[in-house]
């Protein structure tokens, strides 16, 4: 059985008299343990595909499954613990809380999960670690640099240890440094710990770093192949 | 998510925006601090009249004319109250457990001196029973005898007001004043009293009632007649007697309602309360408004918290918040909301009721206590939690059913 199952998926939006068909009949599966990079250029329907990918966005027609099971099947106790268990997200914009420090952002999954408030600190201790975080673990997300912004949202997305994680243009606000520092992050969440990790940009160079790459264009997939010479992005710090 | 989390949330949420949300909570300060002033006022007031009331001590009844004793009407022109009645109630076989029947009249003209009016109450009736009721002493001279009663002596006891009033430092014993044509001797003068009774004191005058009632009035008729029983137990026989015996005097048939009133002392207190307690309950009524007035504002200032948080709600629940957790996050801020300012309420109405109660004291009534209101702290901070829970439920199921994408998108 495939992690992800989308066949013949549309979504359309409609507002007010005007309907816009954003995708129009996307089919391909991911399976568990895979790097996917969806690529495409502005206005191709990536975001929304990831959106409906990760149950924040209901589609119009189509199949999807995650795990075998269709989101629309659940009530909305079930899609959030989904969300809070098997999903974590990586966005743009970071999505941090500014007036909170780097522990209470990662603590925030915690807190609608079922996880023992006694395992929390070292949960929160062992993804800073893995994000390089642990330095600045008090800091008000305010006071830290984008690049920092974008690992404290990793961690944060880490915590709950899901299967999947989602970034959606993670390198979009960040020098290209910090760029590929998330990236290697990214990398090494898949290459060593087996997250699937599904990343959604219109850059090339970003998408090579996965294994396979999805190219959406006008709302249909365009091409799907693996990378045959992935980026590493660790290579970019040893030059 | 547990409350624990959820409370920590709404705090920090409140945290954020210190400065708006004590402002936001002002009105609730203001409605709740108001109802704890007027419970704990209305209640300091409640306890000195009664104080003053259960003064006159529990086996003490009062009769009146007029079926209902509220008609101050009934009790001013009434004419079903008479001398006749009054030897009737003293007779022993008609009410044997009665140890002392006091009646009085009010005069309602005025005293002249040297040709100058002065307004005053007067009084016909018993000056040593009045003066033992309220405990006052004399200032000056001395109270008319049971034998100026009975001799209709026209003797004249001032209050220490209309005293200052008519003689002013001079003292008042010995000298005459008039009373519709007739003289009347000066025989003493109370002492200034904080005791409160159903006239102001210090402007009252006492004559005999026997006096007013011949050289006044010209009638035989009383406005109140004061009985004692001999013991609290026997006051309900006493009532009983006291009524049989006027009926019979009157010559009320079975079917017919009394033509007077009987009260009690706890009666008269159980009076009180109530009328005290509608009046409470009115104004508080009134204040209640001011919190409607308060929990729109709260509604207000979380409907554009919730409009400023929408990308925080779009994370939240793509972290895995369900709508539940983000109504109730919401739900419990406006309620905490509310709740301080139920708890600031309630300390700031408390300082102001103790100052209040303590000028009163000073200016108004010595004897007025501060008294903390225990209901209406309950109710202030409970009607201010439900103010809350009402006004917040709104915006927090606005907040409950944002979509998550659209949220995290919204700038």
């Amino acid at each position: 059985m495939s992690l992800f199952y989308v066949k013949d998926l549309k979504k359309t939006f409609i507002e007010g008299d005007v309907e816009t068909q954003v995708l129009k009949g996307v089919t391909f599966t991911i399976e568990k343990g895979e790097f996917i990079s969806i690529m495409g250029p502005s206005g191709s329907g990536k975001s929304t595909l990831l959106h409906i990918l990760s149950s924040l966005l209901d589609f119009t027609s189509g199949t999807f499954l995650f795990n075998g099971v269709s989101f629309s099947s659940m009530n909305d106790t079930e899609v959030a613990h989904i969300r809070n268990t098997e999903i974590g997200f990586v966005f743009q914009s970071f999505n941090l809380l500014s007036r909170q420090t780097v522990y209470e952002n990662i603590e925030l999954p915690l807190m609608y999960s079922n996880v023992l408030e006694s395992e929390w600190r070292r949960r929160i201790e062992e993804v800073v670690e893995i994000v390089g975080m642990t330095h600045r673990l008090d800091f008000e997300t305010s006071k830290l640099s984008g690049g920092e912004k974008q690992r404290t949202a990793i961690a944060r997305a880490l915590v709950n240890n899901p299967q999947v994680i989602f970034a959606d243009e993670p390198t979009g606000n960040l020098d290209s440094k910090s760029g590929q520092a998330v990236m290697a992050t990214l990398q090494r969440l898949h290459d060593e710990l087996g997250h699937t990790v599904i990343l959604v940009t219109h850059e090339t160079f970003t998408a090579e770093h996965a294994d396979r790459m999805i190219r959406v264009s006008d709302g249909l997939v365009v091409s799907d192949a693996p990378i045959v010479q992935r980026r590493n992005a660790s290579e970019y710090f040893k030059k | 998510m547990r409350f624990r989390y959820v409370l920590k949330t709404a705090l920090g949420g409140l945290k954020a925006q210190k400065v708006r949300s004590a402002l936001t909570i002002l009105g609730i300060v203001i409605g709740v601090a108001s109802i704890v002033i007027i419970m704990a006022l209305g209640e300091g007031a409640q306890r000195l009249i009664l104080d003053q009331v259960s003064g006159l001590g529990a086996e003490t009844i009062t009769i009146r004319p007029g079926e209902d004793n509220a008609d101050i009407t009934a009790t001013l022109y009434a004419q079903s109250l008479t001398k006749d009645d009054v030897e009737a109630l003293k007779r022993k076989e008609n009410v044997p457990n009665i140890v002392s029947v006091s009646p009085s009249l009010i005069v309602t003209d005025p005293i002249k001196y040297r040709g100058e009016a002065y307004r005053a109450t007067i009084m016909g009736g018993d000056a040593a029973f009045f003066a033992q009721v309220l405990n006052i002493g004399m200032a000056e001279g001395e109270l008319y005898t049971v034998e100026d009663r009975e001799q209709k002596s026209r003797s004249i006891v001032l209050g220490n007001e209309i005293k200052f009033d008519i003689f002013g430092n001079e003292s008042a014993v010995g000298k005459y004043v008039q009373i519709k044509g007739q003289q009347f001797r000066v025989v003493g003068v109370f002492e200034e009293t904080s005791a409160v009774g159903p006239f102001e004191i210090g402007q009252i005058a006492f004559i005999p009632d026997t006096t007013a009632q011949t050289y006044i009035t010209g009638t035989n008729y009383y406005n109140e007649v004061i009985v004692r029983a001999d013991s609290v137990q026997n006051v309900e026989k006493v009532v009983y007697d006291v009524t049989q015996t006027l009926r019979d005097q009157h010559q009320i048939a079975f079917d017919e309602t009394s033509d007077f009133n009987v009260q009690t002392q706890e009666s008269v207190m159980e009076r009180i309360n109530q009328i005290v307690n509608v009046f409470t309950a009115f104004l508080v009524a009134v204040v209640a408004i001011s919190l409607v007035v308060g929990g729109i504002g709260i509604m207000n200032i979380m409907l554009v918290s919730v409009s400023e948080r929408t990308k925080e709600i779009g994370l939240r629940k793509a972290v895995g918040a369900r709508n539940k957790d983000i109504l109730s996050q919401f739900l419990v801020e406006a309620m905490i909301l509310t709740g301080m300012g139920g708890v600031v309420g309630v300390i700031l109405g408390a300082l102001v009721s103790f100052i209040a109660a303590s000028v009163l004291a000073r200016t108004i009534a010595e004897d007025w206590v501060f008294v903390f209101p225990i209901f209406g702290t309950v109710l202030g901070v409970g009607v201010s939690v439900i103010v809350g829970l009402v006004f917040g439920m709104y915006p927090a199921s606005k907040a409950s059913k944002k979509s998550p994408i659209e949220a995290l998108r919204y700038e």
